[in-house]
């Protein structure tokens, strides 16, 4: 391997991550502007985009850490630890785009109101990505203490973190599309799913899958495939109001995401992971299947806005509704929201490209996964 | 003492006065009702009526926004008014998903850049209201407080042409709220979620 | 553009020629306001005055002024109408003062070409040239002929006092010509019915106190209309205290939803009515028949020409079967009056009144009905049954001590009714539906929106009908008045026909042609049946000026636009009427108390612009007729002790005729003469209003001061104007249907002393139009009062919540039809005109009707681009004759339709 070409390629790839970081940040400059238009969030679904990467990078986070925190050393421990850690800084970057004042952001550390559940996160997140440091310093430092701490530590804390998002959601009162404790179990699940698929990525660019990763994988999948029917069947065999944000899924705006998370997402690597084939694929194919799941979720808890009160309600600028109750729009992210959201992402490509080589001590970035990749193609 | 409120929905006619009440008090960013009223339509040819609902910040005392607000940006006053400190909200906008009753807002854009009329400049109107809406900070209805000071009624209840809402303080048993409370075995909205409302109605929802 | 206080005031006005209308638009900022003071220094003003974001006028406001800006407007509590409420109108008038779309300054045309779609070529002058242009041609016309002057008063009050200088239309009158035409006087033909059975005006009024049944047949109580002063209030009182609501209507309005609805072809009110009169007169039997014996003109006696039989003192007679001999009606020895049979009187054989008015109805049965207006005839029959039996005939009330007959049940009617091609006619029957239950002037009945001592008995007992229900004496031919007063004296002012007219007024053999239009508050295009025939009457026009608050239709057509000050600016004063949907609102002391004289402080102009009564004066002042003002001023003040009364200035107040006033002066004056010293201006700017009357509950109802004399049953003052005019007419020899719109033949059933049913062009369209167009009145739009289509917050309120605004309302068997779903775009096309927009799928639709609500739609654009791209109902009207009652000139205003998608 030509390290100075796959270090040119490494600077190549910086700089499009600087750069679309540089985009995502003058997309949210207009965003905070307030320049109309440019998110689709509206009092109807104060909550998108943002939110969704939030979850997605927290259950990426919680999950990769708490296998490298508790894996053996024969997995990439390292290599996860610095994904989990970095995943983590990117949801919290995810977050702040979706605050009006950025600028007062200090206070959810300093002056934080300790009975709203969103300090939960504010914590735990912080623990995570300190410990998820102690980890990469401990695993790369070979510095015993540090490992042991972290591993104590962090699946607690990895555990705990989805824990306190999912009360957040669930706690909040008469929104009918989050309010189900099922949902505690998704995030957990979720979580799982999200940390083996990368350990699966890993090993599969390493080409060396173990054979319990991959099965764990699709078990994970198939836990997660339960808990989607388990929650499609209560919606369709229930006549209440609390049934209808999964039933809006199953027909409403939002249906052919929702389908697509399921036959994309869940189904086919699936099927690929049960018939050992395209095995990068299927691991790509359930992170994806994550974040959409996530975003759905966000989405679900504002579709039906009014609750009862939106039985027979008639509004223009919110669309008709299923069973006589009223609905809002179905939410879209905007083009800005779009570049700010793959602005988090570059900024999380660019420090895993920045930090993996430092830590792991030799020419190891995203470029080498990427060419590893490729080998794995041509192979 | 706490400042709470009965709307007759029987006498409710659905003109929006209190919307525009509330507006010219208020003067809220373009598209932002602090005060709304919503149209419902039950029943079917030739037995179908017309409703309305008119709905705003219930001062819930035990209110899922104040609860959920990270950093105390939301707070209850001594009168049990739920408010915005403007200066601690960071605009996460956990409060509008809190609210089962749809009553919080929240500043999305500069009303410079998207005024009352369309294309032009702001008015003066708008000039003088503005400072009071921030641009990404959550709003919502403040029951006048100024007005309150002023001894004067919420601009929504003192305008409502059939006079279908009662202002007073509910911890006065021999208020006129607490008595058209008491008397017409008013309710909240959504009691079942244990909001504890300061707004109760006549009348079926 | 940097805004100082230097350019705002002198440049405001200007704007290209390129056609962007005011679009350039500054506001004269904040700190324009606050310079004059210290920086940091709150200047808080607040004012008293009065709203007239609707016609009513009947709510006082305070506006709070900070350092220039008007940050709040409020109900007055101490005024009895409102006591502090205001409707959502009232509050959103704070937008009409920033409205960009304003004009800021006089200005003149200089594009000489006129044209909806042409640009004027606006350039801003100074008011010196606009008066003095305008004063020149006033003048020419006026030493030339002054019937060539043609004034266009309206009832957009936001922008304009109604009738300049004071009720009467005194400015035409001293200029010298016949020639006023209210612009929205096809739609404002309430008046006829009210004006001959209950001698009253502007309208009938229910009694929401004692009221326990309100037919409400095409109108609504108060409540559709949100009005502040007193009457949704009182209408939900009135619920609140049992009174059954029954409202007849295509839409399930708010009100209808309050009460019961009854679907009906929009239409065929007429056929319903006299359906409702026949179950009452043939199948129940049961009416007030004390009242229409004694305080009707029932029992007297008509001869074969249809007319009175009268005895040898020439009074009418009345058949005693106790001595079965005819006898004067107001014979002290008269027993017992016969209501049936046939008598012999000298040679003739005469029958009571009551006999041909029964039996006009034998026709009209509920099934009959029931195919003309789909409600079901057991529907029509349960009404019947239910109004009657709710009059609780024989009951007696006591108000303040005195006995009244009770009688708490009333039938109302209003533009729905009457604005058809048969309205006059359904109207005046809604009346006599009112007259059987012997309801009138009684508690819980009908009444006039004018209170106490109205009626004046005629020399044969009767009431004499009032206003425009006075029978017609006087015919001139060629006609000098362009909307055809001559062919339509019981017209309240179609200004539909006089602009057909004024295009071609030889076609009418009118000798005079109009020179200068002068519009004002008003808007002849919008409100014409077809504003294309409204814009070619208006350019056919040599000169025309407007007083004009912004650049609508009748602007655009201006060769000189006077620029007005917003309601706000307005200083100025109101005779208000009196509640027009009820009497009471269930308050003691209400009725006599809310009638007043208002008056509204002004809050300083922004722009180059000016109150119009001002104006006017200053125009007659550089006519040379200040004098001819004074003088006319000195005889009937601005107003009288009553409404629409007027009294001569007292002595010591007259004016000098060679002096000029300004019109507050005139109003001290009058105030001064009716009230007294202390009651001038000062009083009025500080309390806002003083009231008219001081009565007690009991001097409200107009039958505490007459209880003998007796209301028309059998319609012989319509027949009587008839009998005059129709000769008249025919002498002319012009053909009807080319002149007229209809045959004589048809003209003369309107002038039938007793209800007749006559198909009309509605009920003859081709059968493809399916469907039937109405508009419905929206809270936040009616009446094109108040710019209300340009106030940028009830635009946004109602176009994110409110559906019917902005949209084709349909039943879901339309839409079903014609696979339409929420929110398409769709066209509803008449036989005359289309218009498209979102349709609204709704079951408060009648199934055959479609309904356009709220009065929206521009022909321009320099109102701004949304107003202009709104659905307009006015589009599928026609404005033709044909299309407009006879009587009563108001236009056929529901179109057959057909829809399909855009």
């Amino acid at each position: 391997m030509n390290t100075k070409k796959s270090g040119s390629k490494s600077s190549i790839i910086n700089i499009v991550c600087l750069v679309l970081l540089a985009v995502g940040i003058f997309a949210w400059s207009r965003e905070l502007a307030g320049n109309p238009g440019t998110t689709n969030l509206s009092e109807y679904a104060p909550w998108g985009l943002y939110i969704a990467l939030f979850l997605f990078f927290e259950a990426l986070c919680a999950g990769t850490l708490f296998i490298a925190a508790l894996g053996s050393n024969n997995l990439p421990r390292l290599k996860m630890a610095v994904i989990g850690t970095v995943s983590g800084v990117c949801a919290g970057i995810a977050i702040l785009p979706d605050l009006g004042s950025p600028l007062t952001v200090w206070r959810l550390l300093f002056a934080p109101n300790t009975s709203a559940p969103m300090i939960l996160d504010v914590w735990f997140l912080g623990l995570t990505v300190v410990f998820g440091i102690l980890l990469i310093l401990g695993l790369s430092g070979n510095k015993e203490g540090l490992t042991r701490l972290s591993r104590i530590v962090l699946p607690i804390v990895t555990i705990l973190l989805p824990l306190g998002t999912a009360w957040l959601f669930t706690t909040l009162p008469g929104k009918v599309g989050w309010s189900s404790s099922l949902e505690i179990g998704v995030f957990i699940a979720q979580a799982a799913l999200a940390g083996l698929c990368v350990l699966f990525i890993l090993q599969g660019i390493a080409k060396n899958v173990a054979n319990i990763t991959s099965k764990l994988v699709l078990a994970f999948l198939l836990i997660n495939l339960a808990l989607i029917i388990g929650e499609v069947g209560q919606a369709l065999y229930s006549s209440g109001i609390e049934a209808l944000p999964t039933k809006a899924l199953l027909r409403g705006g939002f249906a052919p995401i929702f389908w697509c998370q399921v036959i994309l997402g869940v189904i086919i690597p699936s099927i690929l992971l049960a018939m050992n084939k395209s095995p990068l694929i299927a691991g790509v194919l359930s992170l994806l299947g994550v974040v959409i799941t996530k975003y759905l979720f966000v989405v679900k808890g504002n579709i039906y806005p009014f609750l009862n009160i939106g039985e027979s309600l008639v509004v223009p600028e919110l669309g008709a509704g299923n069973e006589g109750y009223l609905m809002a729009p179905t939410y879209v992210p905007s083009g800005f929201e779009w570049l700010v959201g793959i602005g988090v992402f570059a900024l999380g490509v660019l420090l895993i490209n920045l930090l993996l080589p430092r830590v792991t001590n030799k020419q190891v970035g995203v470029i080498n996964i990427i060419q590893d990749i490729n080998q794995i193609g041509v192979n | 003492m706490r400042y709470g409120m009965l709307i007759d929905l029987s006498k409710c006619i659905g003109c929006a006065a209190c919307v525009m009440a509330c507006k010219v008090e208020n003067g809220t960013l373009t598209g932002v009702y602090w005060c709304n009223v919503y149209t419902k339509e039950i029943g079917k040819y030739p037995r179908v009526k017309k409703r309305t609902m008119p709905s705003a910040c219930m001062h819930c005392t035990n209110a899922p926004c104040v609860k959920a607000c990270p950093t105390g940006a939301s707070y209850h006053t001594e009168e049990g008014l739920v408010l915005v400190d403007y200066d601690k909200c960071i605009g996460c906008r956990v409060c509008l998903n809190a609210c089962p009753y749809n009553a919080r807002h929240y500043n999305f854009t500069d009303q410079r850049k998207n005024p009352y009329y369309e294309g032009m400049e702001m008015t003066p109107f708008e000039k003088v209201k503005n400072k009071n809406h921030p641009i990404g900070k959550a709003g919502k209805c403040i029951l006048c407080k100024d007005r309150l000071n002023d001894g004067k009624k919420p601009a929504c209840v003192q305008t409502c042409p059939t006079q279908c809402r009662i202002f007073g303080d509910l911890d006065e048993p021999n208020s006129e709220v607490s008595i058209a409370i008491r008397n017409n075995g008013a309710k909240p909205l959504y009691a079942h979620l244990g909001t504890k409302p300061s707004v109760y109605y006549i009348g079926s929802i | 553009m940097q805004i100082t206080r230097r350019n705002f005031l002198k440049g405001m006005g200007a704007v290209s020629a390129a056609g962007a209308l005011g679009m350039a638009l500054n506001f004269p900022g904040v700190n324009t306001f606050a310079s004059a003071q210290e920086a940091g220094v709150t200047e808080k003003k607040e004012l008293k005055g009065f709203c007239l974001m609707c016609k009513h006028s009947g709510c006082c406001n305070i506006v709070t002024v900070e350092n220039g800006v008007v940050v709040n407007v409020e109900g007055d509590p101490d005024y009895v109408t409102n006591q502090g409420t205001l409707c959502a109108r009232g509050k959103s008038t704070i937008m009409n003062r920033y409205n960009p779309y304003r004009v800021k300054a006089p200005m003149k045309r200089t594009n000489p070409e006129k044209g909806l779609v042409v640009d004027p070529g606006w350039v801003e002058i100074s008011w010196d040239e606009a008066l003095d242009t305008v004063a020149t041609k006033m003048r020419e016309v006026y030493d030339n002929d002054p019937r060539e002057f043609i004034y266009f008063p309206g009832f957009a009050m936001s922008e304009f006092t109604m009738y300049g200088l004071g009720r009467g239309n005194r400015l035409p009158r001293i200029v010298g010509s016949p020639n006023d035409s209210s612009t929205k006087g096809q739609f404002c033909c309430i008046h006829y019915g009210v004006n001959m059975i209950l001698a009253n005006t502007p309208t009938a009024t229910a009694d929401y106190r004692f009221c326990k049944y309100l037919l409400a047949i095409g109108r609504g109580g108060g409540v559709n209309g949100s009005y502040a002063q007193g009457e949704s209030r009182g209408l939900i009182y009135a619920l609140e205290n049992g009174m059954r609501l029954v409202c007849v209507d295509p839409h399930c309005s708010t009100e209808a939803s309050l009460g019961e609805w009854v679907p009906i072809l929009p239409g065929s009110d007429l056929p319903f009515i006299l359906a409702l009169l026949h179950v009452i007169l043939y199948e129940l039997d049961k009416y007030d028949k004390d009242f229409v014996r004694d305080r009707t003109n029932a029992p007297y006696l008509i001869g074969s020409d249809g007319d009175y039989a009268r005895g040898a003192s020439n009074k009418p007679q009345i058949w005693d079967l106790a001595e079965h001999k005819a006898k004067d009606f107001d014979d002290p020895t008269l027993i017992n009056p016969a209501m049936q049979g046939e008598y012999q009187l000298k040679e003739e054989k005469v029958k009571p009144a009551f006999m041909l008015f029964k039996e006009s109805l034998k026709d009209y049965t509920p099934e009959w009905a029931s195919e003309k207006c789909t409600v079901p005839a057991a529907a029509i029959r349960q009404i019947a049954s239910d109004f009657v039996a709710s009059a609780q005939i024989g009951n007696t009330i006591v108000v303040d001590g005195h006995t009244f007959p009770y009688r708490p049940a009333a039938a109302i009617t209003s533009r729905g009714v009457t604005n058809h091609l048969d309205g006059d006619i359904a109207d005046v029957s809604s009346k006599l539906l009112n007259v059987l239950i012997g309801n009138i002037y009684v508690p819980g009945g009908l009444h006039g929106t004018k209170l106490g001592d109205n009626l004046i008995t005629d020399p044969d007992g009767v009431v004499t009908p009032s206003g425009e229900a006075t029978p017609c004496t006087s015919f001139t031919y060629p006609p000098e008045h362009f909307d055809l007063l001559e062919f339509m004296p019981h017209r309240h002012s179609s200004n539909t026909v006089a602009c057909q007219v004024m295009i071609e007024p030889e076609k009418w053999n009118m000798e005079i042609k109009p020179k200068v239009l002068m519009v004002a508050g008003g808007n002849p295009i919008l409100v014409n049946g077809s504003p294309k025939q409204g814009e070619k009457a208006v350019c056919s026009v040599p000169f025309v000026v407007s007083f004009s608050y912004h650049y609508d239709e009748i602007a655009q057509l201006s060769d000189v636009i006077l620029a007005e000050n917003c309601m706000l600016e307005n200083g100025t004063f109101m005779d208000y009427m009196g509640n027009e949907c009820s009497l009471t609102t269930g308050e003691p002391g209400f009725p006599g108390k809310h009638v007043a004289r208002l008056y509204r402080n002004a809050v300083p102009a922004i722009h180059n612009t000016r109150e119009a009564n001002e104006t006017i004066i200053e125009i007659l002042d550089r006519m040379g007729l200040i004098s001819k003002l004074n003088e006319s001023i000195n005889k009937a003040a601005m107003c009288g002790p009553r409404p629409f009364s007027s009294i001569p200035l007292a002595d010591k107040y007259k004016l000098d005729l060679n002096k000029r006033y300004t019109y507050e002066e005139m109003w001290d004056r009058t105030l001064k003469t009716i009230y007294g010293e202390e009651y001038g201006l000062d009083y009025m700017k500080k309390h806002g209003h003083i009231r008219t009357y001081n009565l007690s509950d009991k001097e409200s109802y107009s039958s505490y001061y007459n209880n003998t004399v007796r209301h028309q049953l059998y319609l012989q003052t319509q027949k009587r104007s008839g009998d005059f005019l129709l000769p008249k007419i025919k002498e002319t020899g012009l053909d009807g249907e080319e002149y007229f719109g209809m045959s004589w033949d048809d003209l003369a059933k309107h002038y039938l002393p007793v209800p007749e049913y006559i198909e009309t062009n509605l009920h003859n369209a081709p059968e493809e139009y399916d469907l039937y167009a109405i508009t419905i009145r929206l809270h936040m739009s009616f009446f094109r009062l108040g710019s209300l289509d340009q106030n940028p917050w009830v635009l946004d309120w109602n176009n994110r919540y409110n559906p019917f605004y902005n949209s084709i309302c349909v039943n879901p068997i339309v839409a079903e039809a014609h696979a339409f779903k929420e929110g398409d775009i769709i066209v509803a096309e008449s036989q005359f005109g289309k218009t498209q927009g979102k349709v609204h799928i709704t079951e408060t639709m009648h199934p055959r009707a479609i309904a356009i609500p709220g009065a929206l739609g521009r022909y321009v654009k320099s109102l701004g681009e949304k107003t202009s791209r709104q659905t307009c109902f006015n589009a599928l009207l026609n404005g033709s004759l044909g299309y407009c009652n006879p009587i009563h000139g108001g236009l056929e205003t529901t179109a057959r339709v057909k829809v399909y998608k855009a």
